[in-house]
């Protein structure tokens, strides 16, 4: 297995996944990159109270239904430049397991140099320092969020449901995201512990 | 044969009333409650097992209850029971099951109790392990905490605790600690028992002919705490519900989880008089725990995401164990301690075998 790494078009990294022939972001959506694209969405008006400021899911948009997964994807996939031939969207539950499979096996020291180099905005730098400074971080895995992170919405069949293990400290639960998925009351409204990850696909 | 209103026991007597319908009715003076006619037919074919389940306020205990109901209504048990049923056994038992299970899925919390003595929830259950024959009518009483502040109070709000083998003690550490702002709320542990064993003692109960189970609620808020106990971590995450198959198998498991528990009171909670009280005043004592919802409701009580309810069914299973004969129970603590000398061991046994 063979990873690539390069920076997105809002200056966060995008880990390739070569034997998949999809990329992935390596981390959920943040806050800084949401507004680039909808400054005046609700949800970043008011920011979830619950994740201390120092804790990186503090930095990562919540509050958000999966229009919104829609058309930020859809802004992301209108900006020129972007790579030809590929699109961005959420990844499907079975997608999601991938990564999580994929990334746990990959040391963080063997990749952290070109990590650094490919956090290319300050948002995406802070959210590196912030993840390494408050977890325990020894794989890519951890380093991703997937773990410890918030609930990020995946596409299942015909239906939003959500992926993740949000940490103890952020959302208390038990959930265990390889087992099960996590479904939402209402797909309408928003959700302060879900948020969104998207992969880029071939066309 | 146990009132399942006023607890006594008694001889149902049946009467013609007002509307001509004959009807079996308590014959006690103080109660005089028309019988549910199932469970008085089929009184010996379901014997009662009384489920009496104590707790400050804002502990667990309607929530736990709404979520046992919707986990033996909603969760497929039958596929882990073979023929497995549920039957509530009057109108008002039919509409607490289905409307707690609406509710729930709906991502709303119960509302807390009123102080009131409260009308039971009569389940016959069929296939159940654990039990004789498979069959039992669980009689679940649901009163407000606040009952269970005063001795007096005990008597008059919660007198079902009297008929009951085994006494489920729910207690939320979250919530303590949240009331208490103290790390280690053991002193509040014990105020509960002291009042418990008190009043008991004032129904003229001894509180040693009965079994304490300690169930620890919202696990899904106590996994930081458990850091020392991963064994009890893992048993919250990864709950197994295949492993109900072989409840003699499960129940093992659950005396080991049982054993770090105590551990955990001693030690994490410094609660060794608690223990040490506990120990001496009731039967015998066991920790369970449990998470109703798989994750923290938010601020206004409402749910975002479906309810994962993590071993709801061991309060349950605990009651039904220390029911059974000795003999039997030796059998699960001996398999307890093959399981713990070797946690990989097959265990081919079912839960029919302990009454072959």
């Amino acid at each position: 297995m063979s990873l690539v790494f390069t920076p997105d078009i809002t200056g966060f990294p995008l880990v390739h996944l070569l034997d998949t022939g999809y990329a992935v972001h390596l981390w959920p959506i943040t806050r800084s990159q949401f507004k680039m694209a909808w400054p005046q969405h609700p949800a970043q008006q008011a920011p979830d109270e619950a994740a201390p400021a120092a804790n990186p899911e503090a930095l990562l948009m919540t509050g958000i239904v999966p229009a919104d997964i829609t058309a930020f994807a859809a802004w992301m996939n209108s900006i020129k430049n972007a790579a030809p031939g590929t699109r961005f969207q959420a990844p499907s539950v079975e997608q999601w397991r991938h990564i999580h499979d994929y990334l746990q096996f990959e040391r963080l020291e063997k990749h952290l140099d070109v990590i650094k180099q490919t956090c290319t905005s300050p948002a995406a730098q802070q959210l590196l320092q912030s993840v390494l400074q408050e977890r325990a971080v020894h794989t890519l895995l951890e380093l991703s969020l997937m773990r410890e992170g918030i609930i990020e919405w995946v596409w299942h069949e015909d239906h939003w449901t959500g992926l993740g293990q949000p940490s103890w400290d952020f959302y208390p639960n038990t959930f265990e995201p390889m087992n099960e998925t996590i479904e939402p009351i209402e797909t309408t409204r928003p959700q302060q512990i879900f948020g969104l990850r998207l992969i880029r696909v071939r066309c | 044969m146990i009132c399942p209103f006023c607890l006594e026991d008694v001889r149902f007597k049946k009467e013609q009333q007002l509307n001509g319908a004959l009807e079996y009715v308590c014959p006690s003076a103080s109660c005089r409650q028309i019988i549910p006619r199932l469970y008085a037919e089929e009184y010996h074919r379901y014997p009662p097992v009384v489920m009496s389940i104590i707790g400050h306020r804002a502990h667990g205990k309607t929530v736990a209850l709404s979520t046992l109901y919707y986990a033996l209504s909603r969760l497929n048990i039958e596929s882990y029971w073979p023929d497995f049923y549920l039957f509530p056994i009057n109108e008002a038992s039919i509409e607490v099951v289905f409307e707690k299970a609406r509710a729930l899925e709906a991502g709303q919390l119960p509302p807390p109790n009123p102080k009131i003595f409260p009308e039971p929830t009569l389940l016959q259950v069929s296939n159940l392990p654990l039990t004789k024959k498979g069959k039992a009518t669980l009689l679940f009483y649901d009163t407000a905490g606040e009952a269970f502040l005063r001795t007096q109070d005990i008597g008059r709000y919660a007198g079902f605790v009297r008929r009951a083998r085994t006494a489920l003690f729910l207690v939320s550490l979250p919530q303590l600690r949240q009331q208490t702002s103290k790390a280690h709320p053991s002193g509040e542990l014990q105020r509960l028992l002291y009042t418990y064993i008190q009043g008991m003692a004032d129904m003229g109960v001894d509180t040693r002919d009965q079994h304490l189970i300690i169930v620890y609620t919202c696990a899904d808020a106590m996994l930081t705490t458990l850091s020392d106990w991963p064994d009890v971590q893992q048993y919250i995450l990864h709950d197994d519900w295949k492993a109900l198959q072989d409840a003699e198998s499960y129940v093992a498991r659950m005396h080991n989880i049982s054993s770090q528990l105590k551990t955990f009171t001693q030690d994490g909670l410094n609660a060794q008089q608690f223990l040490s009280l506990a120990s001496d005043r009731f039967a015998s004592v066991r920790f369970s725990i449990i998470s109703a919802l798989g994750a923290a409701p938010n601020a206004a009580g409402s749910l975002a995401v479906k309810i994962k309810p993590r071993r709801i069914l061991d309060p349950l299973l605990w009651t039904l164990e220390r029911a059974l004969p000795a003999r039997k129970q030796r059998r699960i603590q001996q398999r307890a301690d093959q399981l713990r000398q070797d946690p990989n061991s097959k265990n081919r046994s079912n839960w029919l075998s302990l009454f072959r």
